[in-house]
């Protein structure tokens, strides 16, 4: 009688120190790294777009000539897509996230296919801004669960 | 066997759990606050631009769409942290009643 109850405490102690939930997963290391690059790749895109519709030239800024930049970005976007599709059913935000990313950069290069003109005035800044928020928001939730099951002791 | 000190480990898991929230919105706030001033910016200006006839309907719809689509990317980074910080309260709670249940046992677990 006493070992059985001894080893239901034991047990229950075990379990209790080994128990830890999971309400969220979803850090990858090739999604951390890849979003960053393509952060980096996004501003200095956006910098030498900037350049050209600030200008008198018209026709600088056509789309063909950004082409590159398009096809880097789609390939990356391929990579994340095929990343977040290998993660977890607890990892459904970080999917909806990259799912919302690969949106907003599609979106933006049909913008600027349908041509972005010379306007002065008008720095598009507001495409900028929402795009690095896009990036920043999958970046930050990535740092987040990166850090996730380092429990610090309370004393 | 010893006696289970309720008292503390009530006392140790509260102190756990405001550490936690705490970090979470330390975390939270600056980015939170950053985000929606952005929106709100990038909100006037669009408009700015549609009043003074700058842009078409056409491209404020465009435009837009990226505004929501970000927007959405950010409320979903907001619901993740509430979520890991759940996750990591929890999880300190469950190490601290484990690690004063194995003390009372006087057994050694691999906490």
């Amino acid at each position: 009688m006493t070992i059985t109850r001894i080893t239901v405490h034991t047990l229950l102690a075990i379990f209790l120190s080994s128990c830890t939930v999971t309400f969220i997963t979803g850090y990858d290391q090739v999604i951390d790294s890849t979003l960053t690059k393509m952060k980096s790749d996004f501003n200095l895109h956006f910098i030498k777009l900037g350049r050209t519709i600030q200008d008198s030239d018209p026709a600088n800024q056509k789309f063909g000539n950004f082409q590159d930049y398009y096809d880097h970005m789609e390939v990356d976007l391929i990579t994340l897509e095929g990343r977040a599709r290998n993660l977890s059913a607890k990892s459904a935000i970080v999917k909806k996230q990259i799912h919302n990313l690969d949106s907003v950069m599609h979106s933006f290069e049909a913008l600027h296919k349908a041509s972005i003109p010379d306007r002065p005035g008008d720095d598009r800044r507001d495409i900028r801004n929402g795009i690095n928020s896009a990036f920043d928001a999958v970046i930050k939730l990535q740092e987040e669960l990166k850090s996730t099951g380092k429990i610090k002791s309370t004393k | 066997m010893g006696i289970l000190d309720y008292k503390q480990i009530v006392s140790e898991c509260f102190v756990a759990a405001k550490t936690e929230l705490g970090k979470s919105w330390k975390s939270f706030k600056p980015y939170a606050e950053h985000e929606f001033r952005q929106f709100a910016e990038n909100a006037e200006f669009l408009a700015h631009l549609k009043l003074a006839g700058t842009i078409e309907n056409e491209e404020l719809k465009a435009r837009l769409e990226i505004q929501q689509l970000a927007l959405k990317n950010v409320l979903l980074t907001m619901r993740g942290i509430g979520l890991v910080t759940a996750q990591n309260t929890v999880n300190a709670v469950l190490k601290i009643v484990g690690k004063a249940v194995s003390k009372v046992l006087e057994v050694a677990l691999p906490v």
